[in-house]
Formats: structure tokens, sequence, C-alpha cells
């Protein structure tokens, strides 16, 4: 082996304790960046697999195309793959079959081996063996209570005239249940067994599922496919799968690539400043060995050589581990945190380490050309280390007097010791930038971390729903040509009642739209200007979201709880059709603002604009396309609202303050009735549906009992569900930030003791020089801390602003205020502030504590020659 | 009037079978204002007693009486302390702070014990060094006789009860060497400056007013050159 190798290793291994913390940090930074890497490449194919098992792994899909039109896609070269399938309507039910919400059926032909086609896995049971046979969803189970192997009839039919008709009646006996992955009940799918006869049946109405060769150009593919067909209906993407294989037009790739970029960067500047001090310091103690190397007649070349080296060996050592560490580290954290995992996402997410190796080399040639760089400039230092210098054993022959100049003023605050201290840091400018460097980086990444985790928690825990934990919301009147019916107290009562519901409130919901915004205040029209982005509020105040308010009508118990709170008498309120309305404050993640968004007297009637029915476009029926304008206005009319008082306090069913300009209407659910009769009258366009908003301790199973009832009209959104996957979503982004955060602070605390540690270990002789003339431990403790002072002062002094100015721009980014008020974890900066200078301290007085036994004249000795 | 008093000091190395005396038993005394130069060959023990003598090294056992205190009874502070204000210590390699300028170097002893320095004095000894020049000279901007001047500078700022030497010469040409010795004996002349040298010089030896020799940690011959 080379001479200069040798003595590289040899230095290596004299100072095990640096050498073990430069392979320490070079490790964290690659475990750090392969783990990021390989975390996005599994949550990526876990969401792949994921969507493929939901909608399933076709790209493009076309719906009622002819037979002669799915021959022209099977022949087309630009399609890999094409699967067919047909579909009927049908309806199930002991009661009331006829009723017109009841739930309809899609009965779907499917080959067995397409079945993942559209995410329809098999999960009990077998494929249907005859055209007698039938797999239906587990909703469908769930609702009519129901197992394999027994028998359904199903009425075949169709709404030829929007009203449900039953061609034939059809016997079938389930044979297995598919996954279904949706809780709101419209369509309920089945399938059976593929038939060609059917096929031909269908041959007008065929659907068509097909996969793209290759995803190149695809746009442009598919557009060629359109083509050629003979369809008036144009192709349906399936965009949540494709997204993952685009970079730029998908939101989700866009953003991983960016939070994986910030986290890159901030590991790379880490771990870089680490790398590069280590080098520098590992250069300064071995100047002795270099000027050796060189008054012996070693060349420039070969000095270099022995510090590039050292990055070698490093990089060997340090890469497989870091790589094994990274990945391995991965595979523990999917597996510990397995069910979190699933809890947090909407699809049961099954993350499993899949390693993209591509991603992996670049990380490695990263890798590789940091410790290049970061060993250039002290390996160029190297190359010019004469021998002279090593026999005087003193870099510090450099020293300048203007280097050690220490101002009058810190003389005076500090004394003898802190000049002596101040003078000890600014001794070498290189080293002493290369460390205040490395320690402001350290602060940044920190503080940068700690504001980005906080922000990302704040957005995710925003919009969580707390007014209940369950919601059904019924539909009666959709349909505009028959006459409005009101809801029945009476007959919403069976609702209320429900099991597993400890109270419910039904409310009957409503909606006026505001024809100006004359009525809003100054403030209103201020926050809206900055909030909503409108320019000129008077004039586009369509585009507020104030220009519509919610009208909810609540029964006589709920109504009067809110008049007591809000101080209204409920006879004259309902006497009156009276309206109570509600100013709701306006939040983000941390901050209230109460507005009064419009300002109108109590005893006052309420401008509200209702649409008029009718199609503006019917008077341009028949009429060619260039004589009809583009947008046509559509015909309102007005009728007023009596407003009772105004308030900002919320009902309880309501969210206490929303994440956007909001103001409602409250009234009885009397008023409500006869608001939509009064609108009917005048042909007004009605928006009316009910909801039942339920407290539960057990929202699951009353969400199945719902189910059990839902008809066509009905919807159950379980409120709790989705708040147990925000809140675990919350906690595994926390679980993961932490982590980062707790290794980026391993990071930077390795590069301080790094950097102190071996600082103090080159100063030994010096001190014990001092020692020798008669500094006490009190001073030499002084001095020191001093140093630790004056460090600490400085990263602050540099590091603080930078951090603040990071801060600014994400939340800026993150858009979370109203106000672009900042978010700044003051809490944070101080235990940041605090934590630097115990740890400067404490690695220092480490230090000292080490050498502390050392004989004093023994360590003058031994560092001279 | 006896200044220094060394009684029965020894100073092992090691255990067992790498156990090392360095110094067996050695006891002396030291008039106020003698110029004691110690010789002896290469691991004799002349540096350990000298730095036994100079409290940064505790000896095994035995004792220290420098001007009625009892050395080795005081704790690490008290030692330090009384090395500052009673004790000048010249090394062979100066052992100068690199970042203090010359006037820093040679006032430490009383920067660190916060008294205020003589200037008259101050300025009095470097005119005699010939440092009047260099005061805002960094050691690194200084020849090597220049550093062990502001050594010796250092050494005696304090006025110090015994100033001890360790081989001033010993990385100095012939000339600084004389000039620096001349120094020290000048010093020793007019302020009757205590004075223990160690030396491999026997021209240097012989300039003392008395020459210990020391042999395997032993005083083998104590021997007055002039009175």
């Amino acid at each position: 082996m080379k001479v200069e190798y040798r003595v590289t290793l040899e230095s290596m291994r004299r100072n095990r304790s640096r050498t073990r913390i430069t392979i320490f940090g070079v490790v964290l930074c690659i475990a750090m960046l392969s783990a990021i890497a390989t975390m996005m490449t599994s949550y990526r194919s876990a969401m792949i697999e994921g969507v493929i098992a939901r909608n399933g792994f076709y790209h493009y899909s076309f719906n009622e195309i002819s037979s002669s039109d799915v021959q022209r896609l099977q022949a087309n070269q630009d399609v890999a793959q094409v699967v067919i399938t047909y579909a009927d309507k049908a309806r199930y039910g002991t009661k009331d079959d006829n009723a017109e919400m009841q739930t309809t059926i899609q009965i779907n032909g499917v080959k067995e081996k397409d079945l993942a086609l559209k995410g329809n896995a098999l999960i009990q049971g077998s494929y249907p063996s005859n055209a007698h046979e039938i797999l239906v969803s587990e909703q469908f189970l769930k609702k009519y209570e129901k197992a394999i192997g027994d028998p359904i009839t199903l009425r075949i039919g169709d709404y030829p005239k929007q009203q449900w008709q039953t061609k034939q009646q059809q016997d079938y006996r389930i044979s297995g249940v598919i996954k279904s992955w949706w809780d709101d009940v419209g369509y309920m799918n089945t399938i059976v067994a593929y038939d060609t006869q059917q096929e031909a049946l269908h041959k007008n109405n065929l659907s068509a599922y097909l996969c793209l060769d290759s995803l190149r150009h695809k746009e442009d593919k598919i557009a060629r496919i359109q083509s050629q067909l003979h369809t008036e209906y144009g192709s349906n993407t399936n965009y949540d799968l494709l997204q993952f294989y685009e970079i730029t037009d998908s939101e989700f790739m866009k953003t991983m690539l960016i939070a994986g970029s910030i986290m890159a960067t901030l590991i790379l500047l880490g771990g870089g400043s680490l790398i590069y001090n280590a080098f520098a310091i590992s250069l300064s103690e071995r100047t002795r060995y270099l000027g050796m190397l060189s008054s012996v007649g070693a060349t420039r070349k070969q000095k270099k050589r022995s510090v590039r080296f050292e990055a070698f060996v490093i990089g060997c050592i340090a890469l497989p581990i870091g790589l094994c560490l990274g990945i391995g580290g991965d595979a523990i954290a999917f597996h510990l945190f397995d069910g979190l995992i699933r809890s947090s996402s909407s699809s049961d997410l099954d993350l499993k380490v899949v390693v993209n190796w591509q991603i992996l080399l670049i990380i490695v040639m990263f890798t590789i050309v940091l410790l290049l760089f970061s060993s250039w400039l002290p390996a160029r230092r190297a190359s010019h280390i004469s021998a002279v210098t090593a026999i005087r054993q003193n870099s510090d022959v450099r020293i300048r007097k203007k280097d050690v100049k220490v101002s009058r003023i810190t003389q005076r605050l500090f004394g003898f010791e802190g000049t002596l201290a101040m003078k000890n840091m600014k001794r070498n400018p290189f080293r002493y930038r290369a460390t205040l460097l490395s320690f402001i980086i350290c602060m940044v990444l920190f503080l940068s971390a700690i504001t980005l985790m906080g922000l990302v928690q704040s957005t995710i825990l925003m919009h969580m729903q707390t007014n209940a934990d369950v919601r059904l919301s019924i539909q009666n009147n959709t349909d505009d040509e028959s006459p409005y019916q009101p809801y029945e107290e009476a007959a919403l009562a069976s609702y209320k009642n429900m099991r597993y519901a400890d109270h419910a409130t039904i409310v009957l919901h409503s909606g006026l739209n505001v024809k100006d915004g004359s009525y809003l205040s100054k403030e209103a029209k201020k926050v809206l200007q900055k909030y909503e982005k409108i320019a000129d509020i008077d004039t586009n105040f369509k585009e507020s979201n104030l220009s519509h308010l919610e009208i909810y009508g609540l029964q006589d118990e709920e109504l009067k709880a809110y008049c007591k709170q809000v101080g209204v008498d409920m006879k004259k309120l309902k006497a009156h059709q009276g309206m109570i309305l509600v100013n709701a404050p306006l939040k983000d993640a941390y901050a209230l603002k109460h507005v009064n968004w419009f300002q109108v007297k109590k005893g006052s009637l309420f401008p509200g604009s209702f649409q008029k029915k009718g199609d503006p476009y019917e008077a341009y029926e028949g009429k060619d396309a260039d004589e009809i304008p583009e947008s046509l206005p559509v015909q309102t009319f007005e009728h007023p609202v009596y407003i009772e008082k105004v308030t900002q306090q919320t009902p309880t069913f309501l969210e206490a303050a929303n994440a956007y300009p909001t103001s409602y209407l409250i009234t009885s659910f009397d008023t409500v009735n006869a608001l939509h009769v009064a609108l009917d009258k005048k042909d007004g366009v009605i928006l009316d549906f009910c909801e039942i908003f339920y407290q539960s301790t057990h929202p699951n199973e009353l969400q199945d009992e719902l189910i059990k009832q839902q008809t066509m009209n009905m919807s159950v959104k379980n409120i709790a569900k989705e708040n147990e996957k925000t809140k675990s979503l919350n906690l595994l982004v926390s679980l993961f930030l932490y982590g980062f955060v707790g290794l980026l602070i391993l990071i930077s605390i390795t590069n301080i003791m790094n950097t102190i540690a071996t600082s103090m270990q080159l100063r030994k002789r010096e001190f014990a020089m001092l020692k020798s003339i008669g500094v006490t431990k009190k001073q030499f403790h002084r001095m020191i801390g001093y140093e630790s002072i004056f460090y600490g002062i400085k990263t602050c002094l540099y590091g603080l602003p930078i951090a603040f100015i990071i801060m600014v721009v994400l939340s800026k980014t993150f858009s979370l205020s109203f106000e672009n008020k900042l978010y700044i974890p003051w809490l944070g900066v101080a235990i940041t502030i605090l934590a630097l200078f115990l740890l400067l301290t404490m690695i220092m007085l480490f230090s000292i504590h080490r050498g502390e036994k050392d004989n004093i004249i023994e360590t003058i000795r031994q560092e001279s020659i | 009037m006896e200044l220094l008093k060394v009684e029965h000091v020894s100073k092992i190395y090691g255990a067992k079978e790498t156990q090392v005396k360095a110094l067996d038993d050695v006891s002396f005394t030291v008039e106020k204002g003698e110029f004691v130069a110690i010789v002896g060959p290469s691991g004799s023990g002349k540096s350990t007693l000298l730095h036994i003598l100079g409290g940064v090294d505790r000896p095994t056992s035995g004792q220290v009486i420098l001007d009625g205190n009892a050395m080795y009874q005081m704790d690490e502070d008290g030692l330090a302390i009384f090395r500052r204000r009673q004790i000048g210590l010249i090394y062979q390699f100066y052992n100068l702070i690199p970042v203090l300028n010359v006037k820093e170097n040679i006032t430490l002893p009383l920067l660190l014990d916060q008294r205020k320095v003589n200037e008259d004095y101050f300025q009095k000894l470097v005119q005699q060094l010939g440092l009047q020049d260099r005061l805002n000279y960094l050691p690194n901007q200084l020849s090597g006789g220049q550093q062990q001047r502001v050594s010796i500078c250092r050494a005696i700022m304090a006025s110090p009860a015994v100033v001890l030497a360790d081989e001033p010469t010993g990385n100095l040409d012939r000339k600084n060497s004389e000039e620096i010795v001349g120094l020290l004996k000048q010093l020793h002349r007019e302020q009757k400056q205590t004075l223990i040298m160690i030396t491999h010089d026997e021209s240097i030896a012989l300039q003392a007013d008395r020459i210990l020799q020391i042999e395997d940690g032993k005083i083998v011959k104590d021997e007055v050159i002039r009175r």
C-alpha cells in the first residue's frame, strides 16, 4: 500500500473516536436519504396497489360503445389490452319494491380474469359457475343481511322515462362476495358470469377498459384512438392511477417530489456540513504527519491523495451500512406502524418496502460527490502543508494580529477569560468560519424542521369536523315537475331514535342567494378581498362564499335551547317566520377571527334571491349554435326573510368556526317548510334536504344500521371514522416528522461534538501551558464557558434571522393565515437557543473533563517534538 | 534565609514491572537569592525535580516548602494561585500563548490574578530584555531568542519567590544562549532573584552559585561554586 495511504489509515486508527463520529455522521446521512427515497417509492407503490384494488388497473375506458368499436380498439396498435363488460340495472327489496328511492343494483358481466379490472376483488366464495350465480358487494350483504349461498331475485329493468320499469325477474344464488371500497350506497355493484350471448344483446352498450402499451404521449394516443371510434362519448381516464405515472401533471407526484427535495436538501446541508467539518478537523490533526511526509519528499499530489483516501475509506464503510440501515429502518417502521398506516388511509394502505435501485444509485453518487467535495478544499490545503509547519508543529504560525483582535467592550464585559476565549475562537479564521457555519446550519435546519412540522400538523387537523359523529342526508324533492312535498317531522322520527344513536338533531336544510354585497360590513369586505383574493368585492361579490347563505330549520327542542342561548323568544321567532342571522367566526389553524360579515338590523327584512325554474336555453331550441349566446342570465326573484336577531354564536350541531367566511340563518323546521311552499308557488328552485346529525359512541355500528335503511335519496357519512383517519394520519405524519427532526438533531449534535471535541483536543498543550502559569479550574472553566457563549451568540445572530426568513416562506407556502399571520414556533425557538448553549457548554466541559486528569507537564512535553 | 525546602521527595511512574523511579528520596534546601544549576545526564530526573518544584507535577511522596508554604498540602486551585504568584517557569520551548501578544503574554500571571500591572516595572523589564518595540507582536512573529525573552519576562513579571528554568537555552543558538544566560544572571544579580536552572551546558552551570548533580533520581553531588 502506498505510504500516504498507510499514514492516513494510521491517523484514522489513532483518532478512533473522531473517525467513528465521522463515519456515524455519513452513515446517518445516507441512511436518512435512502430511508426517505425508499419510503416515497414504497408509498407510491402502495398507493398504486391501492388504486388498482379500488378502481382497477385500466388506463382509459369507453362507455356505451358498439361491438364494432370494440373490435377497432382491439386492433389498435397503441392498445395493449382491452377488457369488455356489459351492465344491466336491477332492483331488489322486500318492502315497497317500487318505491322511487329504492337502491339501484348494477349487474355487471365481467370475466373471472378481469375481476380486478374495476377493483372488484373476490374476497369470499367463488366466481359464478353458471348464469344463475352472482357475486355481490360487501355493502349488499350488510344492507340486506344476506350470506353466501342465499337466493335473491333481482328485477331487471331501466328508467326509460325517468321512471323505473321492470323488464324481467331473475333468480340468483350468491356464490361470492366482492370488495366494496365506498361507504356511500349509490349503485350497488354485483357481478355475473360473462356470457357471449349477453354480450351480443348489449352490442351497442358495451364498456371497454383499456391499457395502453406505454404511457408516453398518452394524451396523443388516446385522442387518436378516440378519433377512430364511432361513439359520441369521450373517454374516461383512470386518473387516480395515471397520476402516479406522471410528474408535471400530477399534484400528488409534484407534492412528493417537492417534499422529498426539501428533506433531501436539509439532510445534505446538515450532513455535508458534518462531513466537511470532519475533514477540516482531520487535516488540523494530521498537520504534523503531512509535514513529515513533506519533509521526506512527498509531492503535493501524494498529500492530496492522503486526504482523499480518508474520504474513500469512510465512504466504503459508511455507504453499505447507511443503505442497509435506511432500507432496513423503513422495513421495521412499516412493520411497527402497520396498523397506524392502515387506519390513516382511506384505502387500507399496505405499505411494503419497495426499493428503486436507480434512486439509490443517485443517492450513492450524491454521497460520493459530497465526500469528494467535502474533502476537496482540505485536500488542497493539505497539499500546501510544508515540512517546516509540521516541524514547528504550529499551524498557528499563520495567526494574524487582526484575526485575534478583540473589542474593548468584550474585554470590559467578559474580562481576561472572555478575551482569551474570543481570541482562541478567532485564531484560525478558516476553522472558525467553518465551525460557526456548521452551528448556524444546525440551528436553521432544526427550526425549519419544527416549523414545517407545526404547519403540516395544523393543516391536517384544521379540516377535522367536530360537530357530529355520523350524518344522514335525505333529499325528498328531486323532481322539479312534481309539487313540493314538505318534510314531515313524524316521518323522520324513526331516524332520530336509531339504535346506537346517543343524540340526534334533525335539521331541515335550505339556502338563499344574496343579491349583492351591499349588506356586507366594511371589515368583511377587507377580509374577503384578502382572504378570497377578490379584487373588487362590490363588482365581484358573486365569487365570494358569502353570496350564498345556508338556512337551517331546527325542531322545537333544539330551537328552544338555541334561542335561549342567543336571547330570542322562540314563540315570536316562529310567529314571525323569522330567522337568526349567524356571522360565524373565521378560523385557521391557530387563530379565530370574529367578523360581522353582514350588517343587518334585527326586525328587518333581508332580501333573499332565488332562482326561477326552467332552462334558459329552452327558448333557443332548434337554433344554430352560433345564435345561442355563451351564457344566459338565470331568472331570479326576490323573497325576503325576516331577521329576528344577528349573532356570532353558532348552534352546537354546526362547527363553531369555519375555514372560510360563513354566515347562515337559523330558524324553525316549519318556517323552512313554509318558505319552500312559498317558493314553489312562485316557481322557484328549491334547494332542500334534511340532515340528521348524530352523536354516537358507536359510530360504525350506527352507520351499518343506517345503511340497512338507506335508499337512493339518502347518504350516510361516518364523520367519526374520517376524524379517526385524520388523527391517525396526523399521528403518522408527526411520528415521521419527529423521527426526521430527531435524526437531524443527531446529525447536528454529532457535528458540534466532532468540532468542539477535536478543537479541545488540538489545544491540549495550550491548556496545559495556561495551567502551568497558574490558571485555576474556575478560570479555565470560565474561559471555556465564554467560548461556548460566544459561539452561541454568533450562531443566534446569524442563524435566527435566516431561520425566521425560512419560517416566513413556509408560512406563506402553507397559506394558513387569512391575515398572512406568521406561524412562529416561539417555544421551539426558545428551546433551540437554550439547547444550543447547553449543548456547547456540555460538550466543551465533557472534553475538558476528559483532559483534567492529564498531567500538565506530560501534556506540554507530549505535544513538543 | 531558607526559601525552598525539599524533603524526601520521590516520584514514581508506572507500577510493578513497569515502575520507574524518576526521583528517589531527594532532599535539599535553597537560600533566598541563590542561583542553583541542576545538571545530570538525560533521564536522570532533573526536569522531573524542577517541575515538582514548580508545582506542575505532584511528587509521589515527600514535601516541598516554598517561602514557608507546603505546596502539596494545597488544593488544585490554591496551588494554581500560588504558582502564578510565587513561581516563574521558563521552558525550553517558550510555551507562549499564541493568540496573545507580547505584552499580554508577559502580563498573563497578573491578568489571571486580576492585579494591576505596574507599568514602570513593566517598562523597565521590557527595556532590559530588549522587547520594547515588540509589545504588539504575536509569538509567531518573533524569533526564538525573542520568544524566550518574553518567557523570561513573564516568569519574573509577578516578582515570584523563585524562577525555575528548564534548559532555557536548549532551543537557541550560541549567541542567543549567551544573551539569555546573561539576562538571567543580570536579573539574579540586580533583583536578588532566586533562580534554579537545568542545563546540559557545563559553562552555563559554572556560572551558577551552586551545582546540584543528579543521577538516577538521586542527588549525587551538591557543590557550592561561589558564595
